[in-house]
């Protein structure tokens, strides 16, 4: 079974400097680059897709949107992919090296699911609990109706493709999964955006998978947790390939080894009114908002609360 | 129905034909078939941040009479039916995350319930799918009847807290109704209870399902084919905006944390006990329990996650409505990287000026909730709740 995979790499300038001494971007983007010849290599048409989370911008890397001349020999197609990552990663690594804004992660997954959902919708994205028979049928009889079988399909064949490598046979089965190798902790700025994300990629049944370098990133992890996906705490750069290997080089419903599991994920929330973490809290049942204590009226949403307790 | 009965001998073939590259594709895209999908896919109207029903009770009532077995709708009414409504819950918990749905059955003349109201996808998917076992018991048969089944509806939704709300979903094949009494008291009773009502036909507009859905504050609705059966049903996912008078209170709520590794016995949804290594553990008692959100089966706490509140706040923050934009120049696809030619209209975020195509436009409106253009940090509509989002959740 052939499988999409957008790795999604954080290109914060300032963490990466903060994250090792000796350590280069150079060097981990070329156990980036061996990660994914692998991954090309386990299955004929697997295909792949890399985007740069910069600060305040994010950019595929690989497919990029210039039209490449796509060869015919697989080396030789490796080599030329290797070499647009890395000149696109340094590119974008130096244009925001100044920016101290968290990365801009949401918006890489944004792009990641956008292009996970054009690639794939019609083939196997199609919640799996819908039939076959009844998918078939409604695409046939909606005839009309530009469903995203129709339009994938017909917009591939009307327009050039921007990269080689981004076909997906519409009658192949593809497993769409999200990587990210993330060196920045959380930035609460974006978690609302990042989360919808991970609803959406819980919806539609991506996986992402998670390397995350230097701090703990609470909002990846409940990423990873949410969608099925693996944690992977890598200490040391050096590690990178070793982690990328072990853990994401087969979908995770191939896995020979046994995943790694996080022993404690907290999915406390903090109220309202003092900035509390608290792990039982008393929620406004009109807007949801937390509060740690009982009070007259939501701050929020300035609902009354009526006398009784709720459920 | 109708439209495809006018329509005559449909020859799905002749729509086929080969791409370019090899595929099967049905026609080719226009600005017009542009217009019919974001049509379709209601991109227009905006409810914009208001307060809404986040806690929902739903009885779905399924008819079960014999015009259950017409085969209008392909393969037959009761199969279509019953696949769209198991998308139905699917999408309903991925919505509405703490809330409960029950399952009510209308054959022979009576209402039965056949899943109480609870708040775990997987029972109704279960009884919902086995109507379609070959030896079911519920086998469509007789006639259906609406007033009783709104009254059984009720006399469960009525005992719900008022901060919730009470509705009923009723698909409805038949065109008539066997009722024991005056259904207009029933309608009355409804509207007492504040139960709303809603109705999607598969046959056609009936007079009393109208009367009922317009009393109750309800939609009413008909499917004209199969694909429109699941809009209707899942244009009813999202929360119903809250009247103004809505109760409030404030709910005891565990956020309970994930514990991958120490193996625990705990107490299955089925009530037998089993052992496990991965669960959530109660912040009250420090039982375990297997998903949330669910009660504590131990102390009886409401145990959900802070992500599950915060799926519903895209409800009362929607991404605005993206301008369609004609191009000079052929460009890129802001979130997909296809080619976006100067053919097609082309959508625009109003915050970020990215442009994205179709199939894009209809993804993050739908789905996604996330502009893939805009920067969070400058994001405005995002940042003003950003402050509120970081002091909540950490």
């Amino acid at each position: 079974m052939s499988s999409l995979f957008v790795l999604i790499v954080d290109l914060h300038p300032a963490r990466w400097k903060q994250l090792s001494e000796d350590a280069s971007l150079d060097e981990a983007m070329n156990q980036i680059c061996v990660f994914l010849n692998a991954q090309l290599s386990v299955h004929v048409s697997n295909t792949i897709a890399v985007i740069g989370a910069a600060p305040k911008k994010s950019m595929f890397l690989y497919p990029s949107a210039v039209k490449m001349p796509s060869p015919d020999d697989r080396q030789e197609l490796f080599s030329e992919m290797n070499a647009t990552i890395l000149a696109n990663a340094t590119k974008l690594f130096n244009e925001q090296s100044g920016e101290r804004h968290p990365s801009d992660l949401a918006g890489a997954l944004s792009k990641a699911l956008c292009f996970i959902n054009r690639t794939v919708r019609g083939t196997s994205l199609q919640p799996q609990h819908t039939t076959a028979s009844s998918s078939v049928t409604s695409r046939f009889i909606a005839g009309d109706k530009a469903t995203p079988a129709s339009s994938s399909s017909s917009s591939s064949s009307s327009a050039p493709k921007a990269a080689g490598r981004d076909r997906v046979s519409s009658g192949a089965r593809v497993t769409p999964r999200i990587g990210v190798v993330s060196v920045s902790p959380d930035s609460s700025v974006e978690y609302f955006a990042a989360m919808n994300c991970i609803f959406a990629a819980q919806k539609n049944d991506v996986p992402i998978d998670v390397c995350a370098m230097g701090e703990e990133a609470a909002i990846l992890q409940q990423a990873a947790h949410l969608t099925n996906g693996t944690y992977v705490k890598v200490h040391h750069p050096s590690q990178l390939l070793q982690s990328l290997m072990m853990g994401f080089v087969t979908s995770s419903d191939a896995h020979v080894l046994v995943r790694p599991v996080q022993r404690r994920i907290n999915f406390d929330a903090s109220c309202f009114c003092h900035g509390r973490t608290v792990d039982i809290g008393y929620v406004c049942t009109v807007c949801l908002s937390v509060y740690c204590e009982r009070l007259a009226s939501c701050r929020i949403c300035g609902a009354e609360f009526s006398d009784k307790p709720g459920a | 129905m109708a439209d495809r009965i006018e329509a005559g001998v449909e020859y799905v073939w002749d729509e086929v034909r080969e791409g370019e590259d090899g595929t099967l594709c049905i026609d080719e895209i226009t600005a017009q078939t542009h217009t019919r999908v974001r049509k379709r896919h209601a991109l227009a109207p905006q409810l914009g941040p208001c307060k809404r029903g986040m806690i929902r009770h739903v009885y779905l009532v399924v008819d079960l009479s014999q015009d259950m077995d017409d085969d209008d709708l392909k393969p037959n009414r009761l199969t279509c039916t019953v696949h769209n409504l198991i998308d139905f819950v699917h999408s309903f918990f991925h919505e509405n995350p703490i809330s409960d749905m029950g399952v009510i059955v209308m054959r022979e003349g009576v209402a039965r319930v056949i899943c109480e109201l609870n708040g775990n996808k997987d029972v109704l998917v279960e009884h919902l799918s086995a109507l379609l076992h070959p030896k079911t018991p519920l086998f469509p048969a007789g006639e259906a009847s609406l007033q009783n089944a709104l009254a059984v509806a009720r006399r469960s939704l009525r005992s719900i807290p008022s901060h919730a709300t009470r509705e009923v979903v009723i698909v409805q094949a038949t065109l008539a109704s066997c009722d024991p009494g005056n259904i207009l008291d029933t309608i009355k009773s409804l509207r007492s209870d504040k139960v709303t009502v809603n109705v999607v036909g598969l046959a056609a507009a009936v007079r009393i399902c109208e009367t009922v859905c317009k009393e109750t504050g309800g939609i009413h609705a008909v499917a004209l084919d199969e694909d429109h059966l699941g809009e209707l049903l899942l244009a009813l996912t999202t929360p119903p905006a809250a009247p103004a008078d809505a109760d409030a209170t404030q709910m005891r709520l565990g956020f309970a944390a994930y514990e991958g590794r120490r193996p625990t016995v705990r107490r299955q949804k089925d009530g037998q006990l089993g052992i496990t290594t991965g669960g959530y553990v109660c912040p009250q008692c420090r039982a375990k329990v297997s998903d949330i959100p669910q009660r504590c089966t131990t102390c009886g706490l409401m145990l959900v996650s802070s992500p599950h509140l915060a799926k519903t706040f895209h409800h009362m923050f929607p991404l605005p409505v993206f301008k369609e934009v004609t191009l000079a120049a052929a460009e890129w696809c802001a979130g997909c990287t296809q080619p976006l030619p100067t053919t097609l209209p082309a959508y625009e975020c109003p915050s970020c000026g990215a442009r994205v195509c179709l199939d894009c436009d209809v993804y993050v409106h739908r789905e996604l909730h996330n502009c893939p253009g805009c920067p969070v940090t400058a994001d405005s509509w995002t940042q003003h709740n950003t402050d509120q989002q970081r002091q909540q959740h950490t």
